[in-house]
């Protein structure tokens, strides 16, 4: 589809010939395809469809403005894009469908930090600025800040406005905790403020999220997810930041994928936790381990120390430490890492008599519940091994970890369930996708995932154990029907949260999953369409997200949820 | 309850008393008038109906017949109100939610206390001693300070560890068309939240959704956009051991690096700052001795309470006491375990960090008979600033500005801090318009220096919110979807 020729030239207008495009060549490489399994999935149903018409690379707030204004003006859909990794967790035809130009307004030249203000503990940053700049300035000024394994390369912003599982989610909680003031242009080209930039006078100071008045966080993000470019562009916000003890800058070593990095232990100590001998035997005793390292998380939260603690499944631990393709398949077949471990970070953010009192305090609690520390000393040699192989990559979870990993095992990649709430609960979610996965492949179904697939659980606490949350992770090959397997799964599982009430649903509505749970979840998805509705008043930011206005009639709705 | 629209007080009462039944509603002057107005010293307003509420389904009867007929619902749930957010503006019913005293569930895993929204702080830190446990308190809160209010109105714990910043988990709302509503992983069913943990897959722990973050939205609104019945908030376990520690200030400009250094490096649990006027309020025997109390005290001081923990406790606080003894030495302050005018200053402060004040006398109260105050949040940098413009302003409308109290409440480890500035006056006295118009006065200087007033209290939201551009927009769409008839509290926030 041509797309209008006077919204193009008044595209020009605003930002520049030289800043917006309608080459198909250049469009093509901003079609919505990844490597996650919906992406391939798409791609097989839409091929160039997916492709958008014209691309705007603005350079402030105002020509994001006048942008948004002319999409009302001319009637085109736009898409606000971080660096382009995620855009949807459905397969979307829905836009395709709904016949109007699509333009994705890239944020490439909104690339700075605009501010780090070192004892308040904040940044403030543009949408291009990536996690790798945020931790590294960060880190000279004695601070540090969340860390998404979705990697180095994302854009912070978008990933703190829309999402936000965190390595180091112990302290720093979800996306959700990490946004302060925010500004956003609406659907409308309003420009909207929340926290102290909202008040005139106060707009120098980016400390602070709530107010005057209710706190616009609750409008603008959910616990998992927020409006997916649904409700308008974000243009700055200041993130959080944590107490760092150093070194201001990330020691490494070695090249390529030979890097490792090791902290002076003075500063941070790393711990990897195994179960008691008579639980070690894995699947038969996954139950058992997953309590037992639920126990021991809610005692580090009772002690309240560390700044990294998780339960990585076995999926975790290998896509992680295994350095090549290669070697992952290897090391995989033989099992190298024949269980999950709990990983422990403790940080001398007061002192370095606090790393010894944690260490202390964290040896009493393993001790006394039967555990055992890895080490290079292990008495069993593969144990040192596995040891060393974790410590050249564990420092990830607080630099920023390298989602790429998570793909390397077959190209693709795709969530197999998600929950948040307790430990616990997280817990309970981690098992009911195991063993229905695992039943499912027994039936023919799955068979062409990756084993490690049926593996899965990542517990990782947030807010020092206050909640948690969890995901398990699929690994489809790069070929529609595949990847259409791995998204059953994930919603198979969803239907088995519905069934068994399990706070893991509440998190998922997004998309048509508004309509579909929307009506078990007290009518929320009826005040989202108002929403929608009120500040989206021509259904241009992205749709569907973050819903539709109208209620979807139940054949559309089965037509959009329809995975192949 | 018949659908023909109720006109009359009479068959108002009536219809109201078929929810509640007729001793749970009032109309006597009398009651009306001790609603009618609160301690901010706000002008007061009468509301027509009082009605008393036990359960949700009497809020939601309440609540539909009233959105049915456009009459104006005020939620209150604690005794006594302190900046005018429940005065009625437009008349109407006031809906006294301060009988819903159940604590129906404690679970010490999670760490969470279910209670709804009559509970108070005296009432929840008592039930969570039998478990060993403590409430995420504010500083001396009213005897009949409903929990649930103060975690709505997003005041600030004593505790500045980031975790324990925002206490809210998951509540039951109903919304001013007297539809019901859960938040976060309350929402996976209908049945008694106590039960959930039971009888379903939620622990009642993750905060958002269903979608959006609805308990966010619903903190700082003064009940214009929803009722809250019932919630879970956070809490913590008691330590085996702690020790308070002050570092006394003469200027409050020095304080500022300690206070941050010693927040940086996580030491402690609660940590708030005062001046000598504020602890003597909180400390003097006798009310008189006040002013007396506070030329012996020094100018401000940063309480500090090093916390033991529930593991090797001594180990904990040696190391904590080492921090701080090196902070001391790098900027030149002291620390020390009492304060030589009051005895047992240590001892006394320790066991109100998890108490309600006791006293007949609001502790803030206690100088003058009333407070008046200025609230706002800023980054500590600022705060000496802006303390300096307000009692140079005092000095100009003829204030005694040694009367003046301030209190700094760290928050996230002092990534923002919560300001009170306290103006204690005399509510029959002659000078009572000065002070009013000087607390005006400040709090419009003070916005213009940069105060972040992110509370509109008092008469402050025309100011806040012409200063608010489009966000103001935002928030009156908000309501429209969420209350469209203005059932509830109308007038407040401008909505
Ligand atoms: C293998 C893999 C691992 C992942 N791991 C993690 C993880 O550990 N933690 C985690 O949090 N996420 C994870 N994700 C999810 C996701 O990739 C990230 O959340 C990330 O933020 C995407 O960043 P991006 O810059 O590519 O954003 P994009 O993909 O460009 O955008 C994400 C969404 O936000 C919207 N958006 C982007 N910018 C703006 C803006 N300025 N204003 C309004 N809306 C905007 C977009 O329209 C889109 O809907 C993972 C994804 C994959 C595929
Ligand atoms: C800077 C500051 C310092 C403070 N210091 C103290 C202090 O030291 N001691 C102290 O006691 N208080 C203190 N507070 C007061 C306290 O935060 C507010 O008074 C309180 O949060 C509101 O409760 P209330 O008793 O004033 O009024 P309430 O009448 O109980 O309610 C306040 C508002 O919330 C609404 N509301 C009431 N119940 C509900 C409900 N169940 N669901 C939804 N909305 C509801 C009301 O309609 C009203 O608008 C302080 C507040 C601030 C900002």
């Amino acid at each position: 589809m041509a797309f209008s020729e006077i919204a193009f030239k008044a595209l020009q207008d605003v930002v520049g010939e030289g800043n917006v495009t309608t080459d198909p060549v250049i469009c093509q490489s901003y079609s919505r395809v990844q490597w996650t399994a919906d992406g391939c999935v798409q791609r097989s149903q839409l091929g160039v469809g997916m492709r958008p018409q014209c691309v705007v690379l603005p350079r402030s707030t105002e020509e994001v403005q006048s942008i948004i204004k002319l999409a009302n003006r001319y009637d085109f859909i736009f898409i606000p894009r971080g660096t382009g990794m995620i855009n949807s967790a459905f397969p979307n035809p829905a836009q395709a469908a709904m016949g109007k130009g699509v333009v994705i307004i890239d944020p490439k030249h909104m690339d700075k930090i605009i501010k780090i203000d070192k004892n308040n503990m904040y940044m403030v940053i543009e949408p291009y600025v990536n996690f790798a700049a945020c931790q590294a300035e960060a880190m000279k000024v004695g601070c540090s800040v969340a860390v998404a394994p979705a990697g180095a390369q994302i854009s912070a912003l978008a990933n703190i406005q829309w999402h936000g599982a965190y390595g180091n989610s112990w302290i720093s909680g979800l996306g959700s905790n990490q946004l302060l003031s925010f500004e956003v242009v609406l659907p409308s080209g309003e420009i909207l403020r929340s926290g102290n930039i909202a008040q005139e006078g106060a707009e120098e100071d980016w400390v602070w999220n709530d107010g005057p008045g209710p706190d616009l966080r609750g409008f603008f993000r959910g616990a998992q997810f927020g409006h997916a470019g649904g409700m308008g562009m974000v243009t700055k916000i200041s993130m959080r930041l944590f107490p760092w003890p150093g070194p201001s800058v990330f020691p490494t070593q070695g090249d390529g994928i030979l890097k490792e990095s090791h902290f002076p232990k003075d500063k941070v100590r790393w711990y990897m936790i195994d179960f008691p001998a008579d639980m070690q035997a894995y699947p038969e005793n996954e139950e058992r381990q997953l309590r037992w390292a639920c126990d021991l998380q809610y005692e580090i939260a009772r002690a309240e120390l560390a700044i990294v603690v998780q339960h990585n499944a076995k999926q975790f631990m290998w896509t992680w430490a295994a350095r090549s393709k290669e070697e992952f398949h290897k090391g995989a077949e033989e099992d190298f890492y024949p269980h999950g471990y709990t990983i422990v970070g403790t940080a001398a953010i007061t002192s370095v008599e606090q790393l010894d009192y944690e260490e202390k305090v964290l040896k009493s609690i393993v001790e006394k519940m039967g555990g055992t520390f890895l080490s290079e000393n292990s008495p069993d040699p593969l144990d040192r091994e596995r040891y060393i192989k974790w410590m050249r990559i564990t420092n990830d979870w607080i630099r920023v970890g390298h989602s790429m990993r998570l793909s390397r095992p077959s190209d693709c990649f795709h969530q197999g369930t998600a929950c948040v709430d307790s430990i616990d609960t997280v817990t309970d979610e981690i098992l009911r996708a195991n063993i229905a996965q695992r039943k499912m492949r027994e039936q023919g179904l799955g068979k062409d995932l990756l084993p490690i697939s049926f593996h899965g659980g990542w517990i990782s606490p947030t807010e020092k154990g206050y909640g948690a949350l969890m995901t398990t992770d699929l690994w489809p090959e790069q070929e529609p029907e595949k990847a259409a397997q791995a998204i059953q799964f994930l919603l198979s599982s969803l239907k088995g949260m519905l069934v068994d009430k399990s706070a893991g649903a509440a998190v998922c509505l997004l998309g048509p999953a508004y309509d579909l749970l929307g009506p078990a979840f007290f009518n929320v998805h009826l005040i989202v369409k108002d929403l929608k509705k009120q500040f989206d008043l021509k259904n241009i930011s992205n749709p569907p997200y973050a819903t539709t206005p109208d209620v979807i009639a139940p054949e559309m709705l089965a037509e959009m949820t329809k995975v192949l | 309850m018949s659908s023909a629209a109720a006109t009359t007080v009479q068959s108002i009462v009536e219809a109201l008393a078929g929810v509640v039944g007729s001793e749970n509603v009032h109309t006597d002057i009398e009651t009306l008038k001790k609603y009618s107005c609160d301690t901010s010293l706000m002008p007061a307003r009468m509301p027509d109906f009082i009605v008393r509420v036990m359960t949700r389904d009497e809020i939601m009867g309440v609540i539909k017949f009233a959105n049915a007929n456009r009459i104006p619902v005020v939620p209150r749930s604690s005794g006594t109100g302190t900046y005018g957010t429940g005065i009625p503006m437009e008349g109407g019913i006031i809906l006294d939610l301060s009988g819903m005293k159940r604590i129906p569930r404690t679970d010490t895993r999670n760490r969470w206390v279910l209670l709804e929204a009559g509970v108070t702080f005296g009432e929840v830190n008592e039930e969570l001693a039998k478990h060993g446990m403590q409430c995420l308190n504010p500083l001396l809160p009213r005897k009949d300070k409903s929990v649930i209010t103060s975690v709505l109105e997003r005041e600030p714990v004593l505790t500045c560890k980031t975790e324990c910043d925002e206490p809210f988990r998951t509540a039951e709302l109903v919304w001013g068309t007297g539809e019901l509503m859960r938040t976060g992983a309350m929402s996976v069913d209908h049945m008694p939240p106590e039960d959930m943990p039971d009888k379903t897959h939620s622990d009642l722990c993750g905060c958002g959704g269903p979608g959006i973050d609805w308990w966010r939205l619903l903190t700082g609104c003064q009940g214009t956009f929803g009722v809250v019945n019932i919630m879970n908030v956070k809490i913590f376990h008691k330590p085996l051991k702690q020790k308070i520690v002050f570092l006394p200030f003469d200027r409050i400009e020095d304080a500022v690096m300690p206070l941050y250094t010693i927040q940086r490096r996580e030491i402690g649990h609660e940590c708030f700052l005062l001046n000598g006027m504020d602890l003597a309020a909180i400390l003097a025997e006798d009310g008189a001795d006040i002013a007396a109390l506070a030329q012996k005290l020094p100018n401000f001081a940063i309480v500090l309470n090093l916390w033991g923990g529930q593991f090797f406790p001594n180990d904990r606080i040696a190391y904590e006491e080492k921090a701080i003894k090196d902070i001391c030495d790098q900027f030149h302050c002291s620390v020390s375990e009492g304060l030589s005018a009051v005895r047992d200053a240590n001892v006394q402060l320790q066991g109100m960090l998890n108490s309600p004040w006791q006293g007949d006398v609001y502790w803030k109260d206690r100088a003058k008979g009333a407070c008046i105050e200025i609230v706002f949040q800023n980054g500590l940098d600022k705060v000496p600033a802006l303390w300096n413009t307000f009692t140079k302003l005092a000095g100009d409308y003829g204030l005694d500005t040694r009367e003046l109290g301030m209190y700094i409440q760290p928050r996230q480890r002092c990534r923002v801090c919560h300001v009170e500035f306290h103006i204690p006056c005399d509510p029959q006295g002659a000078d009572l318009a000065n002070v009013k118009a000087f607390q005006r006065r400040a709090a419009e200087t003070l916005i213009n220096e940069g105060a972040f007033f992110y509370r509109p209290y008092y008469d402050w939201a025309d100011m806040i919110y012409a200063r608010a551009g489009y966000t103001f927009e935002t928030i009156k769409k908000l309501k429209n979807i969420l209350d469209p008839n203005h059932t509830l509290n109308p007038g407040k926030i401008l909505l």
